[in-house]
């Protein structure tokens, strides 16, 4: 079943006289629980395609379909709570906030939408991530890779259907690395969750189900070649 | 040790942290040209109110050097001259006496002046020149007036000179004349040096000199007066002086007391220490607030610098520099704006001083006073963000950046996560800097609700009480506008009295007459007056001269100025006594007096005990016309100040008698000096207008006040504190609002990331700016919570230093204006979040 399609992505800056392609016409379509690596070069436009496939961004042209829903056609505030509901993000700066321990940062979105904290659930990803002995923390107190596993249990907490993450392993050394990728893929398979990862490490894509590489704001590969 | 040229390296740094940091530079300009604005204004009122009170104190001391002799041969002239601490020697010569009966009732001294001992005695003449040829004279307007001449060159005047052993008779011709301040008392006309050479030649040496004094003349003295080179302790330098030329007491010396006066009160000089501090206070909040954010936000940059090489001092100047460039443009602009608003607000507020001049002076001390000041904030408020980067290491910066500074616990409970707490814990975050808005808004809001307590604190009655007993007075027009050269002191005709008591709504009313008269003094009050005099001679005695003729009265002629007053029972009721009892019946029986005191502390019994003539004593009492009576002294006490003829005469006496009295032995009385009447609460401004009818145009010689004028006043004072607090607490409270918009905004972008990461995982526009405007309203509530504890008790200290010596001061607690703020600064708190988030945060931040 597909869960997300863009057609005819296209974004482009015109900061000066020459308009900058970042993204310029990708078609890609995911199927869930797929785990889709997007590989490319820095500037080749994947941290872009990333940013408007969870809405954070908008496209200059085309649009992007969650769940065969058009979420550019909804309004900022609807996009917003679309995207808390069904994306979870992972970047690679961890991006936690810092005056909110562990635990607070897991069930920020949750309680941002409102809602009552589904316990059982996030003691199960906080157990999964191994950070049961941390939720009390506050991040400056922890290590790159518990930051980046308190992102990733962040970006879990709501149930969404998608993960998105940009070079969640950037800041990481290998082991550590190794660990938090597998915990992942664990957690999206277990969850049964799709998972799309923006990477430059071609190691790392090679765990993908799936490669699409791009270049200068096009897909110049798509589909499982590394696998055939 | 190798000394680097690194200069130009740390300006580049400099200059290129600026270009980065235009709107921090904006706002730094904005707050520094404020601080010089109130600082310069601060400064330049200030300055212009002491120059208008030492120069009206120079009116009447007659003089703007700092010192001088009289009396002086031409042989100590001559000495003096030589004397090397002496500088701007200058001198004129007396004359004689005038004997015209035009000037009988002002002193006029004939002199020759050198042209510099004439400007600085503000003598001058400011149309035509000063005397060359025997037959002119140069003098003021007043002089003219006596004589009843246009006022116009070459105008002949009629003189009789008299230098005690000679007269001169003769026609003089007009040579130029000028306008007199109206504190001086002595008229001037002035004559060429060859008429004074020819009819009063300088003494030569001590034998003219006791020639002349024998004679009570001083005809033929030098009188120089100087400069020192310094103003200060001018007695000091007059006592060495002395010493140094041999001189002793018989040499009669001055120094000029405007220079020595303290020319603030206290009241004033509390005034303008408090707003003083308040400008530098806030000043130094939002200096320092603005660097402060501006280091730790660029914590990682000059973490980065530290890594380079950059040592502490170079990093300090980057701070200092920019603060020295900003202030470069700044402090000038402030300077120039603060004088325009100083030429703006000084009239208002010299009008409640009373003093000649009201124009806002512009003198390169006070600017370079208010530019030192302002520096000086600047400076103070670059100390602590120095520091902090002083202590941060390069490594920690790091750290620094990414936690926004201050400190966090490491561990927390848990607790349920809302916009409102979150705005909570960022505020925790930035406390440092919290609290200096905090400090900032509560300033502005503090001076707001001192200014309004102040102003509530001033009672109407209490002030038009010491002005006037009774709500309206009328009297001569010379009275009323205290034309002392030509008073009618029997101005109300007694059909005016009739005219004015037949007015619809006016109560009661009363007379009092008045006569001047010499009074005889024998046996015991004689004695009592040698002796007063004798304990203090600086009571009855205005200067050297008024005390050769106070001796005269006391030991020679035993007459000395009278007052005779006659009482209706109304005014009498407003007598201030200071012992003894007070009895309408018995004293309209015509059998008793009232004595004055001749000392006013206000001391009652103290004051009593000085009376030349004491309770129970009889007095005999002269009559103009030469007849005499006796009464017994029932009490003594005197008029108010306000409601006698409001001039003393030094060494003098008054006497208060019955209306009835007074009449039956000066029945050629022509009326009264002065008219008081009440008028029914309610018809107040239809007698106000009735009155102004009958002394504007059925009798205009006369004048009068009413209540209504000296609430006119009471309101220009009121306005003045209005508009000095209103100005005062604006500027502060824009301060206090910029420093809040600062720190709003750069908190917003310092957090850019965190907030495109909240975006991200799914905090919507609304929540974000909820959030934002939360930890805005926090600070406002923080705001008043500090306003409402400590603040009053500031208030309360502040409003009681600046208004507690004030006459009409009776203290009331006010708290409105600080309600009143609150809704005021919601409203910002709530707007400014909002704006700053407009350009709207963008989520892809995050990345």
């Amino acid at each position: 079943m597909e869960v997300l399609r863009t057609e005819n992505l296209k974004k482009y800056y015109d900061q000066s006289q020459i308009p900058v392609k970042a993204v310029d016409g990708i078609d890609i379509s995911v199927e869930q629980g797929e785990f889709v690596a997007i590989v490319g070069t820095s500037g080749s436009g994947k941290s872009t395609l990333l940013n408007m496939l969870g809405g954070l961004d908008r496209p200059t042209e085309g649009t992007v379909f969650v769940d065969g829903k058009d979420i550019f056609s909804l309004k900022d505030e609807e996009l917003t709570i679309f995207r808390r509901r069904k994306i979870g993000f992972v970047f690679q700066a961890y991006n936690l906030v810092p005056v909110l321990n562990v635990y607070e940062n897991i069930v920020l979105p949750i309680q941002l939408d409102g809602n009552e904290v589904d316990k059982d659930h996030i003691d199960e990803i906080i157990s999964v991530l191994g950070l049961s002995e941390k939720t009390q923390s506050m991040p400056n107190q922890l290590s790159g890779g518990q930051q980046q596993r308190v992102a990733i249990a962040r970006a879990l907490a709501t149930k969404p259907s998608i993960i998105l993450a940009d070079e969640p392993t950037g800041n990481l050394d290998s082991k550590t690395s190794q660990d938090v990728l597998g915990l992942m893929k664990t957690s999206c398979t277990r969850f049964r969750q799709t998972l799309i990862m923006i990477t430059h490490n071609e190691e790392i894509a090679q765990m993908a189900d799936r490669i699409i590489r791009i270049e200068d704001g096009r897909v110049v590969m798509k589909g499982g070649a590394l696998h055939e | 040790m190798n000394s680097v040229n690194n200069r130009g390296c740390i300006n580049n740094l400099c200059r290129k942290s600026m270009a980065a940091n235009r709107r921090r530079n904006i706002i730094l300009t904005i707050a520094i040209v404020l601080t010089t604005v109130m600082m310069t204004t601060l400064f330049t009122s200030g300055g212009s109110i002491m120059r208008s009170v030492e120069r009206n104190t120079m009116y009447q001391v007659g003089t703007s050097k700092q010192a001088g002799f009289k009396f002086l041969t031409q042989e100590e002239y001559d000495q003096l001259s030589g004397d090397p601490e002496v500088h701007d020697l200058s001198y004129n010569i007396i004359v004689g006496e005038i004997l015209n009966e035009e000037l009988n009732e002002d002193y006029t001294e004939v002199r020759y002046t050198t042209e510099d001992a004439a400007e600085c005695g503000f003598s001058l003449p400011e149309t035509g020149s000063l005397p060359e040829e025997p037959d002119e004279i140069a003098t003021c307007t007043s002089v003219l007036d006596a004589f009843g001449v246009s006022h116009e060159i070459g105008e002949i005047i009629h003189l009789k000179i008299s230098n005690g052993f000679d007269e001169y008779e003769g026609d003089f011709r007009l040579s130029g004349y000028w306008e007199k301040p109206a504190a001086t008392m002595a008229n001037e006309i002035y004559i060429s040096k060859e008429f004074q050479e020819g009819f009063s030649p300088a003494w030569r040496n001590k034998a003219d000199k006791d020639r002349f004094i024998e004679a009570n003349s001083f005809a033929g003295s030098v009188n120089p007066g100087f400069n020192f080179s310094s103003r200060y302790d001018l007695s000091g330098q007059m006592a060495e002086l002395k010493d140094r030329l041999g001189w002793g007491d018989e040499i009669n010396d001055g120094v000029n007391w405007a220079y020595a006066a303290n020319t603030f009160d206290p009241t004033t000089a509390a005034i303008v220490l408090i707003i003083l501090l308040l400008i530098m206070a806030s000043g130094y909040l939002i200096i320092y607030n603005i660097f402060y954010i501006a280091v730790s936000s660029d914590i990682l940059y000059y973490g980065l610098l530290k890594t380079v090489g950059t040592t502490n001092r170079q990093l300090r100047r980057i701070i200092v520099r920019q603060a020295a460039m900003i202030s470069s443009i700044a402090i000038p602009v402030g300077l120039i704006l603060g004088y325009f608003v100083s030429v703006v607000l000084v009239p208002y507020i010299m009008s409640n001083f009373n003093a000649g001049d009201s124009e806002a002076i512009a003198d390169i001390r006070i600017f370079a006073a208010s530019a030192v000041f302002s520096w000086l904030t600047v400076r103070a408020g670059c100390i602590k963000p120095c520091r902090i980067i002083k202590k941060i290491s390069p490594v920690e910066a790091v750290r620094y950046s990414e936690y926004a500074g201050d400190k966090l616990s490491t561990k927390r409970k848990t607790h349920k996560v809302t916009v409102t707490s979150m705005a909570w814990e960022n505020l925790k975050r930035s406390r440092r800097k919290t609290i200096l808005v905090v400090l900032s808004l509560a300033l502005s809001v503090i001076v707001i609700n001192v200014t309004v307590s102040v102003i509530s604190s001033f009672d109407k009655n209490l002030y038009v009480k010491n002005f006037a007993a009774t709500d309206f007075m009328v009297a001569d027009g010379s009275v009323i506008s205290k034309n002392y050269q030509d008073m009618d002191y029997e101005g109300v005709a007694d059909t005016d009295i009739e005219s004015l008591s037949r007015i619809d709504g006016v109560t009661d009313i009363g007379a009092i007459r008045m006569s001047e008269t010499l009074q005889l003094m024998e046996g015991k009050a004689l004695d009592r007056m040698a002796k007063t005099y004798k304990e203090h001679p600086d009571w009855f005695a205005f200067s050297e001269d008024h005390k050769a003729a106070v001796e005269h009265e006391i030991y020679e002629t035993h007459s000395i100025d009278a007052h005779i007053y006659g009482m209706d029972e109304f005014p009498y009721e407003n007598m201030e006594i200071d012992a003894g009892e007070i009895d309408w019946e018995k004293f309209r029986t015509g059998k008793y007096v009232i004595v004055s005191s001749p000392v006013e502390s206000g001391n009652g019994k103290k004051d009593a005990e000085y009376a030349f003539y004491q309770i129970g004593e009889n007095a005999i009492v002269v009559f103009p016309d030469g007849t005499e009576d006796e009464y017994e002294v029932m009490a003594i006490g005197d008029i108010p100040y306000a409601m006698g003829p409001e001039h003393s005469h030094g060494l003098d006496v008054y006497f208060t008698l019955p209306m009835g009295e007074y009449l039956r032995h000066i029945p050629e009385s022509g009326g009264a000096m002065k008219l008081f009447f009440n008028a029914d609460e309610a018809k107040l401004e239809a007698v106000d207008d009735e009155v102004r009818e009958y002394c504007e145009v059925t009798k205009p010689q006369l004048g009068y006040t009413s209540r209504m004028t000296y609430l006119d006043d009471f309101k220009e004072m009121v306005r003045m504190f209005l508009l000095v607090g209103g100005a005062l607490s604006f500027v502060l409270a824009l301060i206090g609002v910029m420093n809040f918009i600062n720190l709003t905004v750069t908190s917003i972008n310092e957090r850019r990331t965190e907030l495109g990461t909240l975006r991200a995982i799914g905090m919507t526009g609304r929540q974000m700016t909820q959030m934002l405007r939360m930890e805005g309203v926090f600070r406002i509530c923080l705001t008043f919570a500090f306003v409402l504890t400590a603040g009053m008790l500031l208030n309360h200290i502040l409003v009681n230093l600046i208004a507690g010596q004030m006459m009409m001061f009776s203290y009331k607690f006010v708290i409105w204006p600080v309600l009143a703020c609150i809704p005021i600064f919601t409203a910002i708190s709530i707007v400014v979040p909002g704006m700053a988030v407009r350009e709207p945060i963008d989520m892809s931040y995050s990345n």
